[in-house]
């Protein structure tokens, strides 16, 4: 463990370059005009890259966000099916948010059977684009349009190209028929041009008992000039991808589906997710979108920015008064944590909520019980500093007992990502990536301050 | 203070009290889940002028007490109640007008809030297959340290029973909290994660703390082991307490009034791992749980663990 002026001028790259991402955005108000200070972000170098910001997602207990409400109409609903209705429409709408993977988002639902009021309250911690929402809550009544040989035989050429339906007649394929719908990017999905692909498509399987009836829709065209038709409440939304190629022999149960909408993927996975469900029976109209209040309180980030803040500055304070010089190693990788820890969760744009937060606290904790252990045991292992072997020797029983624990937390993870409720997984999710940042400090960084300040044979050395 | 509390038949008597009392707690109060976890009655009030969300808050509770509100807008809010009766709504119907002049239009809504599916089993499952974890983790932490197999099991047993006394008299708190009025939903859950999270963190640092002083004994002797790791630690472990004061438990108390009340958890949780610390091993851990006379013939109980 002796001291490497090339290990720690790395390390010291490493903090710098992993600081610029952790840095908190400020404003600065100079000379009556505002300075925004912020970390940098991937679209700050290359505007089409992959990720494009290092940044925590908003939570609505911290951050707030939006509320959309919804009016479910129930004039056509006998008034003892109502609230089960609700429930239903609730749900249908709930499964096709998740399935469009909007991050978090509630939904809830409120009635007031005297006034007739049945709504259903979405709240997201980001813009809820209005477009995405109107389509999310049409009735999505699917069919699938084949070619009928009779009709396309009387089609005169102005009518074949006006009307998408004409020379077409609906198959027996519904909502009910289909198992499931992926977004997916396919070069066979294109629709008349090879070399025009999509980068957006649907992939539909259909139930295994409704294989004959998607069978006889794709070979209800004998020419092979009209391919299959996806009408969505009367509306032809999308049509079969001319790339995908049956044997004949065996042809499974999927369907490449060419849409006619944006080529984004969010308006594809929207698309899919309103076909992939049953319909909804009711009218589902928006009536009003609004801001939401953080849930916890308007100022409550900022405190908790602040008295964090002032927490770590104070253990900081708390180590310096109890050991004196030799804390300076024990301030160093608690720094060290905080920025590491940081940037990293900021990287991997976790959730920024309360449970998050008590988990990042609690990695802290036991990331500094251990550096308090270990400064415990070189202080009891010899008054006049340590040699180059007592102090790996030291280094390494702390390491250990470190690196078991941060084992038994990894294998947790498996457990609690899998079964326990989101808030659980938040704080989880806050306490592993400390815990690693942990054991990534103890096994680099750490090992080379300890080198420095330690050993009694270096100039440094504090003892 | 610390010698009144050493003493060994004021530990057995706070033991059973604590213990009395939070069974007791449990059973009668039981949780004040909230509108996250039930249905509820929403009122939405929506008013012509902005109205701070904490003042509406306060002029609500002081006439019914509510379980939620939320702001949407600028001046709209949606209250949760549970368990609203006729005469709140009443006393509430005939007072809004007054609290709040520019008061549009007030509706109740029956709030049904989507609940994730089979919360309680699935906390079930994630908790013992994790307890189940930490306790291997732990044999294997006190292996090799000088102690036999039945002393292991032995060891393992009283420390099993310390986390469980812990475990039951926090649970006596949050009930007795709920009892109290406080409303529990997520972010109240989120503290009493955190506190058994510090519980656990100081049952860890007692095990390191047994593992060292262990093997520098030539001899297993509990009581002589229990005796250095207090005489030896505790200004170590009185340090550990107070950054975990300083970094768990203060911050809460500036950032919101109920995330302060809520974090009152953690302080019990600290409070006790200090407890279990000082005075409850000094006497409980010379008690073999396993010391039948049948069971101690067993020779493969004696090899070194």
């Amino acid at each position: 463990m002796k001291r490497s002026f090339f290990n720690l001028l790395l390390w010291l790259v490493i903090s710098v370059f992993l600081f610029t991402i952790a840095f908190p955005t400020i404003t600065l108000n100079i000379n009556g005009e505002n300075l925004r200070l912020k970390g940098w972000d991937p679209k700050d170098v290359n505007t089409n890259s992959v990720f494009q910001e290092f940044t925590f997602l908003p939570s609505l207990d911290l951050q707030g966000g939006q509320l959309a409400t919804l009016n479910v109409d129930m004039e056509n609903v006998p008034v003892e099916e109502r609230d089960n209705k609700l429930k239903e429409v609730r749900e249908i709408i709930y499964f096709r948010l998740l399935k469009t993977n909007p991050g978090y988002f509630e939904i809830h639902s409120s009635s007031d059977a005297a006034s007739q009021t049945y709504q259903l309250h979405l709240k997201l911690p980001e813009k809820i684009n209005e477009d995405f929402l109107n389509l999310l809550i049409t009735p999505a009544n699917l069919t699938f349009w084949v070619e009928d040989s009779e009709a396309l035989a009387a089609l005169d050429e102005n009518e074949a190209v006006s009307d998408p339906f004409a020379g077409r007649k609906a198959s027996s394929l519904t909502n009910d028929d289909i198992e499931s719908v992926n977004v997916i990017s396919d070069s066979r999905c294109y629709f008349s041009d090879p070399s025009t692909p999509r980068n957006f498509c649907l992939m539909l399987t259909f139930k295994p008992e409704s294989k004959i009836d998607f069978l006889d829709a794709l070979y209800a065209s004998p020419t092979g000039q009209t391919p299959l038709l996806m009408v969505v409440d009367g509306i032809p939304i999308a049509v079969q991808a001319m790339g995908q190629f049956y044997s004949g022999s065996q042809p499974d149960r999927e369907l490449m589906i060419y849409p006619g909408i944006t080529d984004s993927w969010i308006a594809t996975s929207v698309l899919g997710a309103i076909v992939s469900d049953r319909s909804l029976s009711t009218n589902v109209t928006i009536s009003n979108m609004d801001t939401l209040e953080p849930l916890l309180g308007l100022n409550t980030l900022s405190n908790i920015k602040i008295s964090l803040f002032a927490a770590v500055i104070a253990s900081a304070v708390l180590l310096y008064i109890y050991f004196r010089k030799r804390s300076v190693s024990a301030i160093l990788a608690l720094v060290l944590f905080v920025i590491y820890d940081i940037a990293l969760m900021k990287v991997f744009n976790l959730m920024l909520d309360l449970p998050l937060i008590t988990g990042f606290m609690a990695s802290l904790i036991t990331f500094m019980f251990f550096i308090i252990f270990l400064l415990y045991r070189i202080r009891t292992y010899s008054k006049g500093g340590l040699g180059d072997e007592e102090l790996f020797e030291v280094w390494e029983a702390t390491k250990k007992n470190y690196r078991d624990l941060t084992l038994l937390v990894i294998i947790g993870a498996f457990v609690v990502s899998l079964m326990a409720p989101i808030f659980v997984i938040n704080f989880y999710n806050g306490f592993g990536f400390g815990i690693i940042i942990g054991l990534f400090i103890f096994y680099f960084p750490l090992k080379h301050i300890l080198g420095l300040f330690f050993n009694r044979d270096e100039k440094w050395s504090i003892f | 203070m610390v010698h009144f509390l050493r003493n060994k038949n004021v530990t057995i008597i706070m033991v059973f009290a604590l213990l009395l009392l939070s069974v007791y707690s449990i059973i009668s109060f039981k949780l004040n889940l909230g509108s996250s976890f039930y249905d509820s009655t929403a009122l939405v009030l929506e008013l012509s002028e902005t109205r701070a969300t904490d003042n509406v808050r306060a002029e609500v509770n002081n006439l019914v007490r509510l379980s939620g509100i939320e702001k949407e807008g600028l001046a709209s809010f949606h209250i949760y109640f549970q368990n609203l009766t006729l005469a709140d709504k009443a006393k509430l119907d005939s007072n809004l007008p007054q609290l709040f002049p520019s008061l549009i239009s007030s509706n109740y809504f029956a709030y049904q809030p989507v609940r994730e599916q089979l919360i309680e089993e699935r906390i079930m499952i994630v908790t013992s297959i994790l307890s189940f974890m930490a306790m291997v983790y732990a044999v294997f932490k006190i292996k090799n340290v000088g102690l036999t197999r039945l002393e292991a099991i032995n060891f393992i047993l009283n420390e099993l029973v310390i986390v469980a006394f812990m475990f039951i008299v926090l649970s006596g708190f949050i009930a007795l909290s709920g009892q109290l009025g406080l409303i529990m939903d997520f972010p109240y859950f989120t503290m009493t994660l955190s506190a058994l999270f510090i519980i656990l963190a100081f049952e860890l640092y007692y095990l390191f703390k047994f593992q060292v002083t262990a093997r520098e004994q030539k001899k297993y002797d509990l009581t002589q082991i229990e005796t250095k790791i207090t005489t030896l630690y505790w200004p170590e472990f009185m340090f550990l307490l107070s950054i975990t004061i300083v970094v768990f438990f203060i911050p809460w108390l500036v950032v919101d009034v109920n995330l302060a009340i809520s974090s009152l958890q953690i302080l019990v949780s600290i409070l006790l791992s200090a407890y279990s610390f000082f005075v409850l091993r000094a006497h409980y851990n010379k008690i073999e749980l396993i010391n039948l006379p049948v069971i101690k013939k067993w020779k493969f109980l004696h090899r070194n663990w």
